[in-house]
């Protein structure tokens, strides 16, 4: 049996709503009196409001002007709009000379594009699941970002990964002689795309060689398709800043061994 | 009788061309055509460079202060042409200076006060500010005073001299927040579960960071209670969302987990310390413990 994918094209004429489900967010799409409605419900009202076939009068409404004959929308996984930090189940000693993989997990943002005026624009996005704040850096200077609960796997089990969690691999390979303490990853999602692999989203593959000098930190280089059996998959949304094949920035993956605090 | 020769503006204009005026008034206008447009340019020009060394309002204040000083160059320069005896105004500028110091010496205290400020840079324009028990929002850093727009809309002058002598705290230098609150629960209850129970109301409120992990300090035995200190991350911007909130929540978690919040008793001894207090009942003398 074969699910419609939720990244399909949509219509809905005037007068006609829908309720997507995506993780813990339900979207509520009302096309009416030349306006785009969206809500946002968590999953339990979402179902109460598919059940009873009816809108309720106390959603709270984001609007879009829109043209007469603007009927078409689609909503598209991206990645969150600030760096994810992503922690291994129990922190890991990686050895000299050795390689790890990581699958992580990051929560989709759900992005919706709809006509407008006949040309089709993104009115807004929103997170699949809710992610907590994190800072990174020292407290007078850093970074806001996600703390993400799904923390850093060795393998990947298809089964126990979540519908709209993005797959996302990491290589990183110990050149130097020192053992490295690996407590956290810091994903700056800037040059990461999504991929459809079967009914799951994956992201392009990063490799990390860590070497003797800290300022090599930044040696990411980054494949343009996902990893192992998912290099097939179709790109569903490119990167924000495009696949770059080598970053030299340090605000890329440039503390992924997320030892800046312990400095 | 004497007699007044007769002005004949033909001469007049020979020996006006003949002497050294023509020159010295082509020179001054020269002078201000040149140099006025220059200092005005080059103090431009300045205050972008300075601006990155003093941040916004700073660089435009010294550049301000350049510009002055370059106008009255030109002006003194162009004044110079015409015979003007600077020497003597400066001179005379000793001696009244003296006089006007005195006078002034407030004004030129805010002045210097004022430039030490630029230099150090304690705050920006649109930082909030504690200063002197007046907590606003920057709004001009001047030569003599800093303005301040209080949160009840409010503008309060502040002179540079008060800034240099009193302690000033810059609420919003940083991008992260500690909101600390404090909290008692009755002796009754287990420690380690409010401590849980703290930490969790932290866990779960979405303005609160990860990192730095909330801080949940048991601070002591209070005279009517177990007291608490929850320390909570976030950003600047989020500090009064989670001021409001925290302690809602504390208080939402306490109810429902069934943690008593006590207020101030006391409990009286009739003279034996762990005897309890006699009550009359009616005529009936009882203790608490029948």
């Amino acid at each position: 049996m074969s699910f419609p994918s939720p990244w399909h094209e949509r219509t809905l004429e005037d007068g006609e709503w829908l309720c997507a489900d995506f993780a813990d967010l339900c979207m509520v799409v009302h096309s009416t009196m030349e306006e785009w409605r969206v809500a946002t419900v968590d999953g339990e009202r979402g179902q109460r409001i598919k059940s009873t076939g009816r809108l309720p009068e106390d959603l709270e409404w984001e609007r879009w002007d829109r043209g007469v004959k603007d009927r078409k929308l689609a909503f598209r996984p991206v990645f969150p709009d600030r760096p994810v930090i992503v922690r291994p189940r129990s922190p890991l000693h990686l050895s000299p000379r050795a390689k790890a993989l990581f699958y992580v997990g990051i929560p989709a943002r759900i992005e919706l594009s709809a006509d407008l005026e006949g040309t089709r624009r993104v009115l807004s996005s929103w997170p699949s699941v809710r992610l907590s704040n994190s800072w990174h850096g020292l407290p007078t200077a850093g970074q806001l970002c996600y703390a993400s609960r799904t923390q850093a796997r060795r393998r990947y089990v298809t089964d126990e990964w979540k519908a709209f969690d993005i797959a996302t691999t990491v290589e990183i390979s110990n050149q130097s002689e020192k053992t490295l303490p690996f407590e956290r990853l810091f994903f700056e999602t800037d040059h990461l795309a999504i991929f459809l692999h079967g009914s799951k989203l994956w992201s392009n593959h990063a490799r990390i060689r860590i070497t003797e000098a800290d300022e090599e930190l930044n040696g990411v280089v980054f494949s343009a398709k996902p990893y192992g059996d998912a290099s097939d998959a179709g790109l569903l949304s490119a990167a924000r800043r495009g696949i770059v094949r080598r970053s030299f920035l340090r605000a890329a993956f440039s503390t992924v061994l997320g030892t800046f605090q312990d400095d | 009788m004497t007699m007044i020769p007769k002005l004949d503006p033909k001469d007049l204009w020979i020996s006006f061309m003949e002497s050294d005026t023509p020159g010295h008034l082509m020179r001054a206008v020269f002078i201000a055509l040149v140099g006025l447009p220059l200092v005005a340019l080059g103090s431009r020009v300045l205050a972008r460079i300075l601006r990155a060394r003093f941040g916004d309002q700073g660089g435009r204040l010294l550049a301000r202060i350049l510009r002055y000083a370059g106008f009255i160059i030109v002006c003194v320069t162009i004044l110079q042409q015409f015979g003007f005896n600077l020497a003597a105004v400066l001179g005379a500028a000793g001696v009244a200076g003296v006089a006007i110091g005195f006078a002034s010496q407030t004004s030129l205290s805010n002045l210097i006060s004022g430039l030490f400020i630029v230099g150090e840079r304690p705050f920006e324009k649109g930082d909030v500010v504690e200063i002197a028990g007046i907590t606003g929002i920057v709004e001009e850093i001047g030569l003599m005073a800093l303005t301040v727009r209080t949160f009840d809309n409010r503008s309060v002058r502040i002179p540079n001299e008060t800034l240099v002598k009193t302690n000033v705290t810059t609420v919003t230098r940083y991008p992260i927040r500690r909101v600390d609150t404090e909290v008692g629960v009755a002796y009754d209850e287990s420690i380690a579960k409010v401590m849980e129970v703290l930490r969790k109301v932290a866990e779960d409120h979405p303005h609160v960071l990860d990192e730095p992990a909330p801080l949940v300090v048991f601070t002591g035995f209070g005279d009517s209670s177990l007291n608490f200190l929850l320390g909570t991350w976030g950003v600047k911007e989020d500090y009064l969302t989670v001021k409001n909130e925290i302690p809602l929540k504390i208080k939402e978690a306490f109810d429902r987990e069934g943690i008593e919040i006590p207020f101030p008793h006391l409990v009286l001894a009739s003279g034996k310390a762990m005897q309890a207090i006699p009550v009359d009942m009616g005529g009936v003398l009882k203790t608490e413990a029948e």
